[in-house]
């Protein structure tokens, strides 16, 4: 089918749309304060390469990098952990207490951060916990559950009865079941919530800077950034560092997203 | 079905996978992990806890840094420094509660901090400046002003700061106005031509702290300063006439447009780049900022020349006001710093920053108004830092509101921001005072 021009012209603007803030940003990362704000969009008079060094140094941020990798990755393979099993008992069964447990998940959208964050600090310094990437690693995914089940038990729910029986008369346990069939056909949304979470936890802030805390060797890329932050900032230095931040997660998901739209054509069942 | 990977394999893999985290979870650090207030090691020896306002991109980091590492060589005492960013007194708090409360607290007052001795977080130090033998070269106005209402010393003075007027003399010769102007009439006469020539006059953040600065150094001038302070600390803008007086000469000056355009929606990095670019003549602006304009590798150090704002006719101040302080930054000794183990170590970290050379090393590197006596000219290489330090003859030194106007600051920054805007004396005064009285 041909494709109407002005659909092509309104696509394009809406990917420069999209394009003007990390252009904006990358920009800047190469720019003294004053071209910043007199030439916002302008290509750099002179490129400012040093800014990234300044920035990776000044904010310790290959520590920070390796703290906020560590949290994630802990954090989601959790999150995936307990999420994929509660998701498949929630898909499988249509009960009374099935339904009291999906509507406790969904009350978890109603507490909002701010209202968990001093239990949460107290909850950390009665554990042992205040101060430590463990602590993170462990409160991700307790914040990420009630999203990450209510979305993969939709899923779930999606695989035939059908293919469910056939595995059954196979001799099918519940563990094959979910590693074979449902984990499989719901793969689009595993990656879905691999994708989601991933950028939820490595954006976290506010848990991370009242209960991980400063201090360099402990403390998320998030965190570390506004050490950038003085009297008189050098923007140009905190634009470069922001890029360094988020370069890791457009890797992550470009990978991820292409994993996403392989896993949606694949097809139900392999292996 | 089948499986793909034989058990044993996955089994193997799994295991790796195991220790591959808990191998990544213990190689960020080959210490225990510090929090906000330090590490559990400090408690154990050999060791001070700090948390400091001055991050790494502060201008006086890398001094602060070279007083750690020298301190740290000379006693073997490590120093676990941990950043204070914008929430700092949170942060300290937070860690408190935690049971991990830092030694020292290297922090300007604001807002929460002011009230750490009364809450007991921090302790007095008149003691510790006589007995450390820093009472005699600490300059009186500076211990004055980290006193509690009680006359208690909460706190040892580090980074003081001159606040003056920067004036680009350049670009007032450029649009024709003959001297630094003295007087608000001047002013005016001068804003209107520096838009004549298509330069902008006074540049400010009208959204945030150097709005509200710059609001307070006008408001004041028909105003004694205990009257002032009194306001300030416990409101009545609306109801002391010279109070209203000051703010109607503010909104007279915006009226006339004596700040660039649009100040309402800037902020202080938008008033530095104006600025230091040269698309506006006049700025407020703190002595931290002596240093970085020089960085900004535009000359405009070399084209300023610092004063006063103008006095308005039947002022109550004799010459151009700045501001003055020695609220910059300080040392904050917590209850964990002055135990009887910690105090020691505590003396020597800070009397080694009052040493004479330490002192000069953060006037060069950050521009601070020496906290104590001493002639520190030879290290001002910053021709701005040089010129500071004999600003005291050209001005009067306002009230600065820091200290009084405590945590009401960000809802009095609220308010002053429709002050750019086109708010009334009427409705500046009254958001005040609400704010005040919270």
């Amino acid at each position: 089918m041909r494709k109407h021009p002005l659909a092509t012209v309104l696509s394009w603007l809406y990917a420069l749309i999209l394009a003007a803030p990390l252009y904006y940003l990358a920009v800047s990362a190469l720019k003294t304060n004053i071209e910043i704000f007199t030439r916002p969009f302008a290509l750099p008079a002179a490129w400012l390469w040093d800014n990234f060094r300044t920035a990776w140094e000044t904010a310790r941020l290959g520590q920070a990098l390796l703290n906020s990798v560590l949290i994630s990755l802990v954090a989601i393979v959790l999150t995936l952990a307990l999420a994929v099993p509660a998701a498949y008992a929630l898909a499988r069964t249509d009960n009374r207490a099935a339904r009291v447990i999906t509507g406790t998940f969904s009350a978890g959208f109603l507490i909002p951060p701010f209202a968990a964050l001093i239990p949460t600090v107290v909850l950390a310094i009665e554990m042992g916990l205040f101060g430590t990437r463990e602590f993170q690693m462990l409160f991700l995914p307790a914040s990420a559950l009630p999203l990450s089940v209510l979305l993969l038990t939709q899923f779930m729910r999606t695989v035939p009865a059908a293919l469910v029986e056939s595995a059954a008369l196979d001799g099918a346990g519940h563990w094959r079941l979910l590693t074979r069939v449902f984990v499989p056909i719901a793969m689009p949304g595993v990656v879905s919530v691999t994708i989601l979470q991933l950028l939820t936890f490595w954006n976290e802030y506010l848990f991370a800077l009242t209960i991980t805390g400063t201090a360099p060797d402990v403390r998320t890329v998030q965190v570390a950034l506004p050490a950038l932050v003085s009297d008189a900032t050098n923007l140009g230095v905190l634009a470069a560092g922001t890029v360094l931040t988020v370069l890791p997660v457009y890797v992550a998901y470009s990978l991820m997203n292409r994993r996403m739209q392989e896993a949606l054509t694949a097809g139900a069942v392999k292996g | 079905m089948h499986r793909t990977t034989p058990r044993a394999v996955r089994g193997v893999a799994a295991f790796a996978v195991g220790v591959l985290v808990l191998s990544l979870a213990a190689c960020g650090s080959e210490e225990p992990a510090a929090p906000a207030g330090g590490t559990a090691s400090a408690h154990g020896g050999g060791s001070l806890d700090v948390v400091t306002r001055w991050a790494a991109g502060n201008s006086a980091a890398a001094a602060q840094k070279r007083v750690f590492d020298a301190y740290t060589k000379e006693t073997g005492t490590t120093v676990n420094v941990t950043e204070g960013l914008e929430a700092i007194d949170d942060q300290v708090e937070t860690a408190i509660a935690a049971g991990k409360s830092p030694d020292l607290v290297i922090v300007n007052l604001f807002d929460k901090t002011v009230g750490w001795l009364d809450a007991g977080v921090t302790v007095p130090v008149d003691q510790y400046v006589k007995d450390w033998g820093l009472e005699a070269r600490m300059k009186p106005e500076a211990l004055d002003e980290w006193r509690v209402a009680g006359g208690e010393l909460q706190g040892l003075p580090f980074s003081g700061f001159s606040w003056p007027f920067w004036y680009n003399t350049e670009l007032l010769t450029k649009a024709g106005v003959a001297s630094v102007p003295t007087t608000t009439d001047q002013l005016i006469d001068a804003a209107r031509k520096l838009r004549a020539a298509g330069i902008g006059p006074v540049a400010v953040g009208g959204k945030d702290w150097s709005g509200q600065k710059l609001f307070y150094q006008i408001a004041q001038s028909f105003t004694d300063a205990k009257t002032m302070q009194k306001v300030m600390q416990e409101g009545g803008y609306c109801s002391t006439p010279t109070v209203m007086n000051g703010i109607k000469l503010f909104t007279d000056l915006r009226d006339a447009k004596v700040f660039v355009d649009n100040a309402a929606g800037l902020s202080a990095d938008d008033m530095y780049a104006t600025y230091y670019s040269g698309k506006a003549a006049i700025m407020s602006a703190g002595s931290w900022a002596y240093t970085e304009s020089k960085a900004s590798g535009t000359g405009i150090e070399t084209r300023t020349t610092l004063g006063g704002f103008p006095v308005p006719s039947g002022a109550v101040y004799a010459k151009p006001t700045a501001y003055q302080g020695f609220t910059g930054v300080g040392f904050l000794i917590t209850k964990q710093g002055a135990s009887p183990e910690k105090i020691g170590r505590i003396k020597a970290l800070i009397t080694k920053f009052y040493d004479q050379a330490t002192v000069g090393d953060f006037v060069k590197d950050a521009g601070i108004l020496p906290p104590v006596t001493g002639d520190f000219a030879s290290y001002a290489t910053d021709p701005l830092t040089a010129k500071s330090l004999d600003l005291d003859a050209e001005v009067d030194h306002a009230v600065l509101p820091d200290v009084w106007i405590g945590s009401a600051s960000d809802t009095i920054t609220q308010v002053l921001t429709g002050a750019y805007g086109n708010a009334t004396p009427q409705e500046i005064c009254e958001g005040l005072d609400n704010a005040t009285k919270g």
